[in-house]
């Protein structure tokens, strides 16, 4: 083997080594560059959540002291929070200005005394004059009541009367018509015997011209049944005139008939109209007497009344200084109105009687809100200067969100001996379901949309062979407290590794090294 | 003829060309894996953008640099898993070759039996055959020989690859047979004249079998991406594919060194690997 070809086998061995070392030192890099992490796996536990807030004591009753309202105040002699006994005065008023006001409302009295003097007088007045009005509508009613009566019963008797004459009329029409039916049955009679004679003596002629050869006249029998049709005939047409002429003054008549009728319902309609507005104006006079003065009368009475009882209690407002005094023990809770400012009409301090309600009061976040209901009892601790440290329980009676985001509860503890303004620790702890899903809270993350995430170790065969990964999966949190977290992923078991620490920020697939 | 149309200088010129345009792929990835990250990515950045540009080539780097060797040595883990996976893979098919297809070219070439011919045709066949073509059937043999997914599904078909028994059966038949004949005159047995006698003589066409059968497996890649799903098994050959484009200077550094270990094989054994080729041919 020649120098050369030691040369080179001696480097290729030099090389191969040079990869090995290389290979141990890349290795050792990686390796020490890798994060190392802590893993656990999820636990099936349930969730403690205690909640701890500060309270304090509330009044639960609020009543108000009230003073006649628009008065100056001159003084508050308690403060919020201050105890008081029934009669202890609390507030004073100014008693220069509730003479002032008295002064005023004296002379508006006196006013008013006067301008229902006046009133009265004018009431009066005016009563006579509505009692002259009356009178006179009165007496135009009965007028009107008479005229309406008259003319009524005149226009009933034309009436009658013009009804009378168009049945008498009626009646002769009838008789004429008989008559005239009878004197044409009659000319009719006399004339078919007329003309049966005719042809009798028509029959006789001929017959004696066949045999005498001279004609017979029989002129005699015409010559007497002659002036009986004639007489018929006449009586007929002045019959029928007579028909005629009845006919005639039946038609007027009931024309006649008919303008009595309008009249008379006329007359009885002028009659309603008339005693209506008689009687309307009869009434308003009655209305004007009865009514309107007696109200103003009795109003103006009222307002006297009313500002008696004004002065009244102004003057014992200033027999007694000014001073409000209280009607029962109790403490002041709200002052409403400061010196030197008028009363309003709402009341001017609050207070709470010695026996009123008592309510514990505290406001919870709403994360603590959630594990605190209505009738959940509560530890409630706190500490007098008597007793020291007390312990007891109470259970919310009441919660209601709050405009800031807060839970207001309240705890009722009127038997409870606390004082007002005591201020009281509230503790409680809830207990969640148990969830199959439990891990520490320092393996949950957020990403930057505030959605939560956990990394879990994944097994990988790469280049490098079976190497453990970090994968992000996300997580629904179901509920957490300061230290443990429930939650959910379809992707997630009992047995999933989730990393808990690491020496450095994981990305997703990232390689990591496990600490045991 | 030639020599006398042909001026000496003109000749050697145009080797000297030649041989410098076959070595242009090897010379463009030692510059390349010279040239910094920021360099890469103006060379290739009309390419990656799809533009349908070339990428623009300098031999001599503008910012000169180590960096792609250095994360190779010392930040590429993953390479030297490869590399020593490649080493054990190649020594592995070498040893079983040697101990496979020797004998079986000696007793192609020593003895006569039935079915010879038929036989050795087979083997030239097979060894014409493409790697698609036996892939399927090498695959469910592997399967159902439990072998997918391991080194040996690597290296048990290319132990039995009949391409080195071919070459070193033309050294074997190549001895005369006047020195086998010797050799048993004086004394030898079978095994005495393959190892004593068949191997020395034949060295040239075992060594170039072995460095033409190193060669294919440092660079195999369709049996490795075909039989080995776990890519802790792979060669370094699949390594350089893994690699993203906006990595080229380190794909440069990484062929480098891929390419030395060759080099390297090629140093110690090329005077070998001539001689054999030589007989093998001359007897062919």
């Amino acid at each position: 083997m020649d120098k050369k070809r030691k040369a080179v086998i001696t480097g290729f061995i030099i090389f191969l080594l040079l990869m090995g070392i290389c290979s141990l030192v890349t290795k050792g890099i990686y390796t020490a560059g890798l994060p190392q992490v802590t893993a656990t796996v999820p636990r099936e536990m349930s969730l403690y959540h205690p909640v701890s807030v500060v309270g304090a004591v509330e009044t639960g009753q609020e009543y108000g002291i009230y003073a006649p309202s628009g008065l100056r105040v001159a003084s508050i002699a308690v403060q919020k929070g201050d105890s008081f006994q029934a009669g202890d005065a609390l507030l004073q008023l100014d008693v220069e200005d509730l003479e002032r006001i008295l002064a005023e409302k004296e002379l508006e009295r006196q006013r008013q005394l006067l301008q229902q003097r006046e009133t009265e007088s004018l009431n009066a007045h005016s009563m006579q004059e509505n009692a002259q009005s009356l009178a006179r509508a009165l007496e135009d009613y009965e007028r009107a009541r008479r005229a309406g009566e008259l003319q009524t019963t005149r226009a009933g008797g034309e009436l009658l009367r013009a009804q009378t004459s168009l049945d008498n009329l009626r009646k002769e029409l009838e008789r004429a018509k008989k008559d005239l039916g009878q004197a044409q049955r009659n000319l009719e009679q006399a004339q078919e015997e007329q003309t049966r004679r005719q042809q009798n003596a028509g029959n006789l002629g001929q017959n004696d011209q066949t045999g005498n050869g001279t004609p017979t006249v029989s002129g005699g029998d015409n010559a007497a049944s002659g002036p009986d049709i004639s007489a018929l005939s006449q009586q007929c047409g002045e019959l029928e005139a007579l028909v005629r002429q009845l006919q005639s003054q039946i038609d007027q008549q009931e024309q006649a008939v008919t303008s009595a009728l309008q009249a008379a319902e006329d007359a009885h309609l002028a009659y309603a109209d008339g005693l209506q507005d008689a009687r309307r104006t009869v009434d308003d006079a009655q209305a004007a007497q009865e009514g309107n003065y007696q109200a103003a009368a009795d109003l103006a009475k009222l307002e006297q009344t009313y500002l008696e009882g004004e002065i009244r209690k102004l003057q014992e407002l200033i027999d007694g200084e000014g001073w409000i005094c209280a009607r029962e023990g109790g403490r002041i809770t709200r002052l409403c109105v400061e010196i030197g400012q008028r009363t309003p009409d709402t009341a001017q301090l609050l207070y709470t009687p010695d026996d009123g309600l008592r309510l514990l009061q505290a406001r919870l976040s709403k994360e603590q809100a959630r594990y605190v209901s209505e009738g959940t009892r509560m530890q409630m601790k706190y500490e007098t200067v008597s007793a020291g440290k007390q312990s007891k329980e109470g259970v919310v009676s009441y919660m209601e969100p709050q405009e800031d985001g807060s839970i207001l509860i309240q705890l009722d503890v009127t038997d409870q001996g606390m004082e007002l303004g005591q201020q009281v620790t509230l503790e409680s702890t809830w207990q969640s379901e148990n969830y199959s899903l439990v891990i520490p809270l320092s393996a949950l993350h957020q990403d930057s949309n505030g959605s939560d995430y956990v990394y879990i170790l994944r097994q990988q065969n790469g280049i490098l062979g079976v190497e453990w990964h970090a994968g992000i999966l996300y997580v629904d949190v179901v509920d957490q407290n300061s230290r443990y977290a429930a939650v959910e992923s379809a992707s997630l078991s009992e047995e999933t590794q989730i990393i808990l620490t690491a020496s450095q920020d994981l990305k997703d697939n990232a390689a990591v090294r496990i600490l045991e | 003829m030639i020599r006398k149309k042909i001026p000496r200088w003109l000749a050697g010129g145009l080797f000297i060309l030649f041989g410098v345009a076959i070595c242009l792929p090897v010379l463009m990835l030692v510059s390349g894996s010279l040239a910094d990250g920021y360099e890469w990515r103006q060379r290739t950045i009309g390419y990656l953008r799809e533009t349908q540009e070339y990428i623009s080539w300098r031999w001599i780097p503008d910012y000169p640099t180590l960096e792609h060797y250095k994360r190779l040595l010392f930040f590429s883990p993953a390479f030297f898993k490869l590399f020593w996976n490649s080493i054990g893979m190649t020594a592995g098919i070498l040893l079983g070759q040697l101990v496979i297809a020797v004998p079986a070219a000696w007793a192609f070439a020593m003895y006569r039996f039935r079915g010879k011919r038929v036989l050795f045709s087979l083997y030239v066949i097979l060894m014409l055959l493409p790697f698609q073509v036996t892939m399927l059937s090498k695959y469910l043999v592997l399967q159902d020989a439990g072998l997918i997914n391991t080194r040996w599904a690597v290296i048990l078909p290319a132990i039995f690859s009949t391409f080195p028994v071919f070459l070193i059966y033309r050294s074997f038949a190549a001895i005369p047979a006047e020195l086998l004949e010797a050799a048993r005159v004086d004394g030898a047995g079978e095994w005495q004249s393959f190892v004593r006698v068949g191997m020395p003589v034949a060295q040239g066409g075992i060594l170039a079998a072995m460095i033409l059968s190193f060669l294919e497996s440092w660079n195999m890649m369709e049996e490795p991406l075909t039989f080995l799903q776990d890519k802790s098994l792979w060669p370094l050959s699949l390594y350089l594919p893994e690699i993203a484009m906006d990595q080229a200077g380190y794909a440069c550094a990484a062929s480098v060194i891929t390419l030395t270990v060759s080099l390297f094989v090629f140093a110690i054994f090329h005077d070998a690997l001539e001689q054999g080729i030589v007989t093998s041919g001359l007897k062919a």
